[in-house]
């Protein structure tokens, strides 16, 4: 990389000048980047002097040079890690991996270079997604859609998962006005990935474009329920992150651990942030959040009480706060503090959410009820809002609410294959057949609606059974589940249902049997009593 | 949108207005389009220095100090040329009949760390001047125009004052149509000077938005006679926070109520649609104008509005940080939003560059619209930092204004809504920390002058001397007699022998800027305007019929041919 504009000397001493000239005899010699030392924190600096002196050690290692550029793009130093893929694709010509990094930060501002970059890549792995899909994007922006298209169709015939894919042949068809075949493009997208918040904006607009404003609406409220764009899987970018050292590398991998739920390695990472020259709340919250995630909840309240003492005001620290105190049972301060952020920014949801869990897990649930609906009403696709007001409406007594509740939630996100399932399940108890019938049959392939809906089929009454479907159901899904209970109990109801009593006590005695072995004697007495229905030539009916 | 109105009637009622206004943005397709580029030529003319620019940034690497100033051309003295006001300072310079921007009067002085930021202009009490709102980081000022070129700030602060917070941009529209223009006033973020932020090197750096709360922006009803009250609660407005900077005051769909468009610095942005009962729905996500065609939010700066390929829809064009392309949102029939930035080839010139001003106008007169783009980093690269350190010989942190410097953009318009970046152009050769930026025909010969406000140097304005070979132009003054002001918030179609074009009336855009009340159009060899259309706010229609060009034309409301009311059905 040269900089071009050093009018003083200071600039030299300033930058650590690695121009070596490595080369001797007749060979070309090989010039080092310039990189940036100045200022930075001293374990940035020891992981790039090491990658340098690696490259000095070996200047004909295609690899050496490709993880000097691997360590100089994770610390934002673009230009020289983009002098050092290039380098080490000279040197080691059959590796995907430079052109398609030396891509990356050349399509931040050099298009075309980026795309040729990228097709270096994709010849030489025509069968890496990553490269595809960033190679299928920018042919699309660049205006070049019938190689977007080819290079997405390709994908999706390969890698029939790729979520990133059907989006990328949605953004083509919505382009060119084919809107169905956009659409239904972002529904197979969607239901591949359901957090794929782009494929809701893009939903989104493909639905007003055709009509459908309420549907658009709906879509465009789920997207705030994914605060961040879908990541395209790509195992090399987790292998360069871990190259990043510093406190902001720690933050970010202490994220991404908290996000896959290990919360002590989390830990480690959010406290190696904090040895950071000037540490934020947000680092503090961060420590917190990974406690909290492991249960220890009084260091996590001593370690948002530190952040505290940075920014007094900061919300989101006050909210995770309110929930340690919650968590050590200092309920009317935890409310308190929760009421107090509400009242101060109504736009932020989460206190609202936490608020509601508080009262729900207090025996107030109609005090919830009335919480939660506001935060529906601040945000009304806010998934974790809605699925949570419907379980405040059960509490509260009001069941008829909570399936209203429930079918909203659904009407945003028809996969919430837990919500279908306790929704259904609400819809058997409150007698509502016809309902539980609409929630279960809509439930796709999932095996726990798929036995809900056998057992419905059996032993709803008479108007609603239908006893050889759910033989047909339960006995597919028995073979799948031969030591399920619950699915054999689904099964033994509905040979019951068809007349085959035999079959159905055997069944249920079975069922019985291993519950007994599980321990759990409840529902081996409630089988039991069922068994008994069985041998007297009766089906089981769901009691009004 | 579309806009095919029936020219039913001719030549109403025209007011030649001579050569006495200037303007704004907005361009027709000309006849002979795509024509040949004539170079274009600008030539920087003179404004008074402001006797306290600094040249060195970064002392506490403050935020409020990077996002820089905003600016407003304004005729204050209601002499028919237009003024300038530089919000950061405070300084008006008024224009001399030779073209030249002396200081006149400091409005106002802020005291440490309050800083006025953005500007926005209209006439609040329909007494036909216009008066002055000022955006801050503490409380907002309105100042009221007593009609002889004074202005004084509002008693009680206009109601205006109980909010305090970092204000940004601001627009002045009729939103529920009762005659008197509200306001709508964005807000960014709730910073905290002693935050220290770091780029991913660890070197010092500006904070971004990420590293703060975001506002909500407000909206106050006029209740008359220039007395506000807030009403973004009510409105809707509150319930949706973003981090925002520019603003544009529009009727998007075409049903005769102003919507509006909020850039968000690195947040979705918001389109707010007008429901026509005092409500905002926020859309835009369904529009297709929250996001880039990636569904990434981007670090929207600034803000551009205008016909761009002659399609008869507005045309949506957002700046933004460097390492993003700038995204040119094409509209669909007044019915949604698509990027279209790279086919536009708008993408690839902008990605090294931070933009912030942004203005689209005919610059060349042959009938389509050019695009500036004024920018200025507000983040360095690790060793962009030490160079400019080193260089300047600074201390504590404090870096030379010149390491953020960049070039402003001026992209030429091919005729069909595609671009080309003039490299060469004069404004392109001076690397500065551009941040408001606007294009009017302030030396009121016809074609359209540029306007650049500077973190950290005065501001430019650039006098456009282009030859003009035989293209025509027309200025539009639209009118509403009924309320002694300009019809803020109309659109306007003008048709000609084989193309019409729209354009909307709005003195919002660009970034902290308000510009003129004027439109322009330039006409390539078309000579002869067939009718001009208006939807007043409230979706009454009239048509004015044909019109003579290279002039000043002014239409007044009630004096053209009814055309109806075309509320809730689409022309």
């Amino acid at each position: 990389m040269r900089v071009t504009n050093r009018r003083t000397q200071a600039l030299a001493a300033a930058l650590l000048t690695v121009g070596l000239l490595l080369g001797c005899g007749e060979e070309a010699p090989i010039e080092m980047p310039e990189v940036q030392l100045e200022g930075v924190p001293t374990v940035v600096e020891r992981a790039i002097q090491q990658a340098l002196r690696r490259v000095k050690e070996n200047p004909e290692d295609g690899t050496d040079w490709g993880r000097l550029g691997m360590v100089l793009d994770v610390h934002d130093q673009s230009s020289a890690a983009l002098e050092a893929y290039r380098q080490a694709e000279a040197l080691d010509s059959e590796d995907y991996r430079w052109p398609y990094l030396a891509g990356r930060i050349l399509e931040r501002t050099e298009r075309v270079e980026a795309i040729a970059a990228l097709e270096r890549a994709a010849a030489k792995r025509p069968d890496n997604a990553a490269v595809g899909v960033n190679l299928g994007q920018l042919y699309f922006e660049a205006g070049r859609r019938e190689e977007a298209r080819r290079t997405w169709q390709r994908i999706v015939s390969e890698h029939p998962n790729s979520a990133h894919g059907w989006y990328g042949l949605a953004q083509i068809r919505t382009r060119e006005g084919s809107l169905e075949e956009a659409r239904l493009d972002l529904e197979r997208c969607l239901e591949i990935q359901r957090d794929f918040r782009e494929g809701y904006t893009l939903l989104a607009q493909v639905l007003r474009l055709l009509g459908d404003d309420e549907g658009a609406r709906r879509k465009a409220e789920m997207a705030v329920n994914f605060p961040a764009l879908a990541p395209i899987p790509d195992p090399l970018l987790g292998e360069m992150s871990r190259l990043g050292v510093g406190p902001s590398w720690s933050s970010r991998r202490g994220e991404a651990f908290a996000r896959k739920g290990d919360f002590v390695a989390a830990e480690s990472e959010f406290r190696k942030a904090l040895e950071g020259d000037d540490p934020t709340a947000r680092d503090w919250a961060n420590l917190g959040g990974a406690l909290t995630g492991q249960g220890r909840h009084r260091e996590a309240l001593e370690a948002y009480e530190e952040g505290l003492t940075i920014d007094p005001e900061d919300a989101f620290l006050r909210n995770n706060r309110s929930g340690s105190l919650f968590r050590l049972g200092r309920v009317e301060d935890a409310e308190e503090s929760l009421r107090s952020l509400m009242a101060e920014d109504p736009t932020y949801i989460e206190p609202w959410l936490n608020l509601g869990e508080l009262l729900l897990a207090t025996g107030r649930p109609r005090d919830a009820v009335g919480v939660l609906v506001g935060a529906v009403d601040q945000e009304p696709g806010r998934l974790a809002a809605l699925k949570m007001l419907g379980q405040a409406y059960v509490l509260a007594g009001q069941p008829v609410l909570a399936l209203e509740t429930w079918q909203q939630l659904l009407a945003y996100d028809r996969n919430d294959l837990d919500v279908r399932f306790d929704a259904a399940l609400l819809a058997v108890r409150t007698g509502d057949h016809q309902l539980a019938l609409v929630f279960l049959e809509a439930g796709g392939a999932s095996d726990r609606l798929q036995t809900l809906l056998a057992w419905e089929l059996s032993t709803a009454p008479g108007r609603w059974i239908d006893p050889l479907r759910a033989l047909q159901l339960a006995e597919r899904l028995a073979e799948r589940h031969p030591n399920d209970v619950t699915t054999l109990d689904a099964l033994a109801a509905a040979q019951a249902a068809s007349g085959a009593m035999d079959l159905a006590v055997a069944t249920g005695e079975r069922a019985q049997q291993l519950a007994l072995e599980q321990g759990r004697t409840g529902l081996a007495e409630q089988l039991g009593a069922r068994i008994e229905i069985y041998r007297t030539g009766g089906r089981f009916v769901q009691p009004r | 949108m579309k806009h095919a109105f029936s020219p039913l009637c001719w030549c109403l009622c025209l007011t030649l207005y001579g050569c006495d206004g200037v303007s704004q943005t907005v361009a027709v397709q000309s006849e002979a389009a795509p024509s040949e580029f004539m170079p274009w030529v600008f030539e920087r003319t003179q404004v008074d220095p402001t006797p306290d620019a600094s040249e060195t940034l970064g002392s506490d690497y403050s935020m409020e100090e990077i996002m820089g100033s905003g600016m407003a051309l304004l005729d204050i003295d209601d002499d028919s040329d237009l003024d300038l006001l530089v919000a950061e300072s405070g300084w008006l310079y008024e224009q001399d009949a030779a073209g030249h921007f002396g200081r006149r009067a400091r409005l106002y002085e802020l005291t440490s760390p309050l800083r006025a930021t953005g500007c926005s202009v209209g006439d609040v009490d329909n007494d036909g001047d216009v008066d002055l709102f000022v955006a801050t980081t503490g409380k907002d000022m309105l100042f009221l125009n007593s009609g002889n070129g004074e202005l004084t700030l509002a008693p009680g602060g206009g109601g205006l004052g109980a909010a305090v917070g970092w204000s940004t941009s601001a627009a002045f529209l009729d939103y529920d149509n009762d005659g008197w223009l509200d306001l709508y006033v964005v807000r960014y973020v709730e910073s905290d000077a002693s935050r220290v932020c770091r780029g991913l090197s660890g070197h010092r750096e500006y904070c971004g938005p990420e590293a703060f709360r975001g506002l909500p922006d407000l909206l106050y009803r006029n209740l008359g006679g220039g007395k506000f009250a807030e009403v973004g609660d009510a409105a809707g407005i509150s319930r949706r926070v973003g981090k925002g900077l520019g603003v544009v005051a529009v009727d998007v769909n075409g049903d005769g109520w102003t919507d509006l468009y909020v850039a968000n610095d690195g947040e979705r942005n918001h389109l707010w649609i007008n429901q026509r009962d005092g409500n905002f729905e926020e859309s835009a996500i369904p529009w297709g104008a929250a996001v880039n065609l990636q569904g990434r939010e981007e670090a929207s700066m600034g803000i551009a509005v205008g016909d761009v390929d002659a399609d008869g829809s507005l045309d949506l064009f957002v700046s933004h940080l460097d390492r993003e392309s700038n995204t040119l949102y094409r509209g669909i029939e007044g019915r949604a939003f698509q990027d279209v930035t790279f086919e536009a080839r708008l993408g690839e010139d902008g990605l090294p560059f931070t933009g912030f001003g942004t203005a689209l106008g005919d610059l060349d007169l042959d009938g389509d619209l050019d695009l500036l783009v004024a920018d200025g980093k507000v983040r360095l690269e690790p060793q962009q930092a030490t160079i400019a350190e080193s260089e300047a010989g600074l201390e504590g942190g404090a870096v030379s204004a010149a390491a953020y410097a960049e070039v402003d953009q001026l992209y030429l318009n091919d005729g069909k809504g595609r671009f080309r970046w003039v490299e060469e152009s004069a404004p392109g050769r001076e690397p500065k920390i551009s941040r408001a930026a606007l294009m009017a025909d302030w030396d009121r010969d016809g074609d359209l002058d540029l306007a650049i406000a500077h973190v950290g140097a005065p501001p430019v304005l650039w006098r456009n001397e282009t030859p003009r070979a035989a293209r025509h132009w027309m200025r539009l003054q639209v009118w509403d007699p009924a309320l002694s002001r300009e019809a803020v918030g109309a659109l306007i179609t003008v048709s000609w022998a084989g193309g019409e074009r729209v354009l909307a009336l709005t003195r919002s855009g660009s970034y902290l800027a308000s510009g003129d009340g004027l439109l322009h159009i330039g006409l390539g060899a078309v000579d002869r305007i067939e009718d001009v259309v208006v939807r007043w706010v409230g979706g009454e229609v009239e048509s004015f019929g044909a019109m003579e060009v290279d002039r000043t034309v002014t239409v007044k409301r009630g004096e053209g041919r009814s055309q109806g009311d075309l509320l809730g059905r689409r022309p």
